[in-house]
This record gives structure tokens, C-alpha cells and sequence, in this order.
């Protein structure tokens, strides 16, 4: 059972949230960064990113100021807004969100190349953008930082992106004050020809390893000098059926049978343990359904293990129904090592029902070589086709984001998805709740002769599951002395406010004592 | 025991509504609490009752009646705890 927070409150449809992204500071449990795209207008693809910001582990969020956008001398380039959320921390506690600027819908161009904005107080704030690279072909960036204490190149925070179907890499190793190619080469200097959707992974030695699909591959190089210098590309799977080659795209992009949103094949990397335990997984389209496969390397990338295409990443017993759509994969591991794999499974969700969308989690407790281990992370199911902006205002194609966030910290899994469950397009966030009970009494009082007290207690995590009871403590044989109800506050995102209301159903008074049972906690 | 949320709704300002969920085993331990979703600070948001139906020799549904309290409309949240698995 999984606890679901929301983590934004839009005040209005027209405010919907996709594309998510979601990276705990490595210097402060508590503290966890996430971003999506805020639309102003669905109908016309009018958008920008949000950050969003906890400091008490994801129980509560606050939403933080604006990105600041760019002018242009050129009326083409002035920026519109920025896209694609990615987020990575350094070594000394500063945020980076890579973003990519996009013009007016006017311009014709659709993007404007490379921004990075840095926080330094754990995401409340936000500087202007550094704009490290400028290419109307720019688009799909991901940023990773280098958080191991042992790697010789920790605090390093690499980014790489399609430049047209190059590669394009830069890296800070100056936590963001200049940003550098490989070597002493600029910025978008390519490291492949070829790319579509990068995604990049550092290992505990401090291996930098970028992943991307091409064609029906999946490629990959790798650094071992922080990114000064790289190897040649390597085919790491082979025999990919990307959702681009088996499903109707009538607006350009593909969408799935009873679905409107669009998919895309995108690869999801990430590495774990001494032995530089690899996993990258993705959609595939190979069996007639989209299904998550992975591949894994236990050597740092140098051998990869299993099929030459891949491996379904569900065992048989934890597989999908047949007509369950599995996509958007994202692969993270915890601090002790276990790896995760959170997707969408699209799909009716009863009998002849409609085709909602769970977020799944599948987690591996044996370094990536299974993952058996699968729980819904969604209290509900959502329905896609709620507040779903129209992609780049085309009526043919709707938009819930390309990818969503996948985090961990000491605690476990936290994914963060696009949920319609209020009726709009919004974040929730979800942690794993632990069973109780845990059981205690919370107060004691009198409540005056044939009257009623009305008692509260707040800070109270909603996450939790709590049960009140209430008993008189003063005997009195042959009658009820008392009733109780319970009054609930939503006092903020993450607490709530237990109001209990106490009847004395006789003519003397009645000391009495409230408990509480906690079913589940996180 | 075994936790989880049924279902998710909204109930409008100073009004009350009915749920209904069926199938529960008769001799499942059950315990319903709600939450209310929408943030409000200063006074007590939704509460709730609970009335039981035996629907057949095996299974009870459950009727969750859930009061918004306020002038505004509140998402709610509806919980169980089955406390005997």
C-alpha cells in the first residue's frame, strides 16, 4: 500500500501537469526537488516548467517563483517558454534543472537550445537561466550529477542532448559557474550521430554513462574521466520495437488503441553497487503490447547479460494483462542498493471498463536481475483524457508528458506522476506506508453533564491511517455514558487536523480518554 | 491487516454524500476513516458515518455518508483498515 500526496494544487484546468521530474539532495534527506510542465493554455500548448520543493521528505510541497525567461534581438528566438524537465544536485547541495527554451508558437522554430538554472537553498529559489548552448535542434536534454563520495569526479553534474541527431555533452565541474565539452571542447560538442532521447547514469567509480535509442538499438558511451573523454559508441541492445513502429500516429505521434496521449520508446538508465551494477530499460512494442524491457551490465557496461534485444522486465507472475498498455519506464536504485522500475500501465481497470492509467512500481532486491517485486503505486486508477492538453495544439493528440519522476532516498521508492484524479492534470507523489498497528491514547479530559466538548489534535501526517476511539473513564453501570464522531481539517498538503467531538449522554460529568490506532505510516 | 483507500470523490459545500461499496466479506474486521484532500486551515472539514448492509449470507456492503462541513467544495479521500487479515 502505497501513501499518495498531492503535490500540486492548480487553481484552475487550465493550469494542467505532465513531464515530471524528481531528485533528493544527497546533503539533506529531507529536502526533495521536483519540476514538471505548468500549462497556461491546453488548448494551444502554452506552457513552462514549475519546480516544486519539500523539506520534510515529500509530505508538503511548495511550488516556487517562476523561471525567468529570455529576450532575443531576433523577435524569432525570444523565449516563450522552457521544457523538459530534468533536475541533478552536486556535491555541495546545489540544484540544477536543465531546460530548453522554445519560441512563440509564431517562430519557426520549435526550440531554442540549452538552459541550465540553479538553486542554492534546496530549490525555493532559482537563478536566471545560463543559456550553455544555443540550437534551434536542441531538445530531450538530461542532466545527471555525480554523487558518490568515492568517485574521483564527484560533484561533477553532466547533461547531454539531441542536437538534430547529435549527441550534444556538457559538464560543470565548477558546481555551474562555467559549463565545458569533453576535453577542453565547447559545449554540444557531439559524442554520437545518432541519438534520440539521452538518458545518463554515473556509476560508483564515477563512470559516466549515456544511453540513447538508435533506431532499433539502444546505444551507449561511457566515461571514466569525468567526462573528458569518452569511448566509441557501443551497441548495448539490439531488436528494439520502438511504439514508433507499430502504433498509429494520425498526428504525428504515436498513441495507443483507445488512447488519444502520446508515447514514445525512451530509454531510463541507472546503476548501482560496488560492481557498477548497470540496468536501462524501455517500451517495446515486440509482443503486440507495449511491455518494459531491460537489459543489465554487472561489469560497468563493458559485457551486458541476457538476450542481445532485451528481457520483458516483469516476471510471468507480476506481468501485465493482455490488454494493459506498459510504458513510460523510469529506473532509479535506492541507497542500499535495490533498483526500481516505476511505469504507466494503460488499460480498463475492471471488466469492460475504460482505459485508465495505474503508476506501477517494480522493484529488484537482487541487483537488477529480477524484478518480481511489483505494487500499484496509484490509490486510483486516472482517466488520461481529463484536462489533457492537445500536444503542440493538435486535436488529434492529447499530452499527459513524455516521462514522469522517479526518486529514492534512505526510505524507499518515490515516484512522482501526472494524476487526474481531482479532475485536473496535477503531481502526486507516493511513498511506501508501513503496516501497524501503533496504538495510544492521546488525551484525557471531562466533558460536562448532558453537553459536548469538542477537542482537536494537529500534525498529524495524512499520509497516515488513523482510527479514534473514545472511552469514559468514570463507571457509571446501566446506561451509555457517551458518543463520538470525528471532524477532519485538511490543514496543509501533508497534515491534518483530528477534531473529536464528545457527546455526555447523562447528567454528571464524565472524565474520559481518546485513542488512536495507526494502521499504516510512512 | 491490510490498508487501503476505496475511493476518491469530492462532496459539495454544506451538503452530505452517499457512497456504497459491496462485496466485503462479512467476516472481514473493517474500519472506514476519510480524509479530506483540499487543504483548509482553521475548522474541521468533512466527518463521516458509516451504516453496514448485509447484502447476502457472505457479503456486507458499506454505505459511507460523508458530510462537508464548510461553504466550499472538499475532496475527500475514503480509507479502510481490515484489521483481522
Amino acid at each position: 500500500m502505497w501513501c499518495n500526496t498531492q503535490v500540486t494544487y492548480s487553481p484552475s484546468p487550465n493550469n494542467a501537469r505532465s513531464e515530471s521530474e524528481l531528485e533528493f539532495n544527497p546533503l539533506n534527506a529531507l529536502n526533495v526537488v521536483g519540476a514538471s510542465k505548468r500549462f497556461n493554455n491546453p488548448a494551444t500548448y502554452d506552457f513552462t516548467l514549475a519546480a516544486y520543493f519539500s523539506f520534510d521528505g515529500g509530505q508538503g510541497w511548495a511550488e516556487a517563483p517562476p523561471f525567468a525567461l529570455l529576450s532575443d534581438p531576433d523577435p524569432n528566438k525570444i523565449w516563450s517558454g522552457v521544457s523538459d524537465p530534468t533536475i541533478a544536485w552536486d556535491a555541495s547541495g546545489n540544484c540544477y534543472l536543465a531546460a530548453l527554451p522554445f519560441p512563440t508558437p509564431s517562430s519557426p522554430f520549435e526550440t531554442l537550445g540549452i538552459a541550465i538554472y540553479r538553486s542554492t537553498d534546496g530549490g525555493q529559489n532559482w537563478s536566471g537561466p545560463n543559456f550553455i548552448h544555443a540550437s534551434t535542434g536542441d531538445d530531450k536534454q538530461w542532466i545527471e550529477g555525480d554523487q558518490n563520495p568515492g568517485s574521483p569526479h564527484f560533484g561533477h553534474v553532466y547533461c547531454a542532448w539531441d542536437n538534430g541527431s547529435q549527441l550534444a555533452f556538457a559538464r560543470t565541474v565548477d558546481a555551474g559557474v562555467t559549463w565545458i565539452g569533453p576535453g577542453a571542447q565547447p559545449v554540444g560538442t557531439p559524442l554520437a550521430f545518432d541519438s534520440f532521447g539521452p538518458s545518463i547514469t554515473v556509476s560508483k567509480d564515477g563512470g559516466v554513462h549515456i544511453f540513447w535509442i538508435a533506431g532499433t538499438t539502444i546505444k551507449c558511451v561511457r566515461s571514466m574521466d569525468g567526462g573528458a573523454t569518452f569511448s566509441a559508441p557501443q551497441v548495448v541492445v539490439s531488436g528494439v520495437t520502438t511504439l514508433s513502429m507499430g502504433l498509429p500516429a494520425p498526428g504525428g505521434f504515436p498513441e495507443f488503441p483507445g488512447g488519444k496521449f502520446r508515447v514514445l520508446t525512451l530509454v531510463s538508465a541507472t546503476s548501482a553497487g560496488a560492481a557498477h551494477t548497470l540496468v536501462v530499460a524501455w517500451a517495446d512494442l515486440r509482443e503486440g503490447v507495449s511491455r518494459i524491457y531491460y537489459r543489465r551490465s554487472i561489469d560497468g557496461g563493458v559485457n551486458w547479460l541476457g538476450s542481445a534485444s532485451g528481457d520483458p522486465l516483469l516476471p510471468w507472475y507480476v506481468a501485465s494483462g493482455s490488454e494493459q498498455q506498459d510504458f513510460h519506464p523510469q529506473m532509479d536504485n535506492a541507497p542500499d542498493g535495490r533498483f526500481a522500475c516505476a511505469f504507466y500501465e494503460f488499460g480498463p481497470k475492471w471488466s469492460g471498463g475504460p482505459p485508465w492509467i495505474d503508476t506501477v512500481i517494480a522493484v529488484s532486491n537482487d541487483g537488477g536481475a529480477t524484478f518480481g517485486d511489483r505494487e500499484t503505486v496509484s490509490n486510483v486508477p486516472w482517466d488520461p483524457a481529463v484536462d489533457a492538453p492537445l500536444s503542440h495544439g493538435d486535436p488529434k493528440t492529447t499530452f499527459i508528458g513524455d516521462y514522469f519522476g522517479l526518486a529514492a532516498d534512505a526510505s524507499g521508492f518515490v515516484p512522482f506522476w501526472t494524476d487526474t484524479r481531482t479532475g485536473i492534470q496535477e503531481i502526486f507523489c507516493g511513498r511506501k506506508l508501513n503496516i501497524g498497528p501503533w496504538t495510544g491514547m492521546q488525551f484525557q479530559g471531562t466533558v460536562p453533564a448532558s453537553s459536548t466538548h469538542r477537542w482537536f489534535t494537529w500534525g498529524w501526517p495524512a499520509c497516515w491511517h488513523v482510527a479514534w476511539t473514545v472511552v469514559p473513564t468514570t463507571p457509571r453501570p446501566g446506561a451509555p455514558q457517551i458518543r463520538w464522531r470525528v471532524e477532519i481539517e485538511r490543514a496543509s498538503p501533508g497534515n491534518v487536523t483530528y477534531w473529536i467531538v464528545i457527546d455526555n449522554l447523562t447528567d454528571q460529568d464524565v472524565d474520559v480518554e481518546a485513542r488512536f490506532a495507526i494502521f499504516a505510516a510512512d | 491487516m491490510v490498508v487501503g483507500t476505496q475511493f476518491v470523490g469530492s462532496v459539495a459545500s454544506g451538503s452530505t454524500h452517499r457512497w456504497f461499496t459491496w462485496g466485503w466479506p462479512a467476516d472481514w474486521n473493517v474500519i472506514w476513516t476519510v480524509l479530506s484532500t483540499t487543504p483548509v486551515t482553521g475548522a474541521p472539514q468533512v466527518s463521516w458515518d458509516v451504516a453496514v448492509e448485509r447484502a447476502s449470507s457472505t457479503d456486507v456492503t458499506y454505505w459511507i455518508s460523508i458530510q462537508n462541513l464548510t461553504g466550499a467544495d472538499a475532496n475527500i479521500e475514503a480509507r479502510y483498515a481490515i484489521t483481522n487479515l
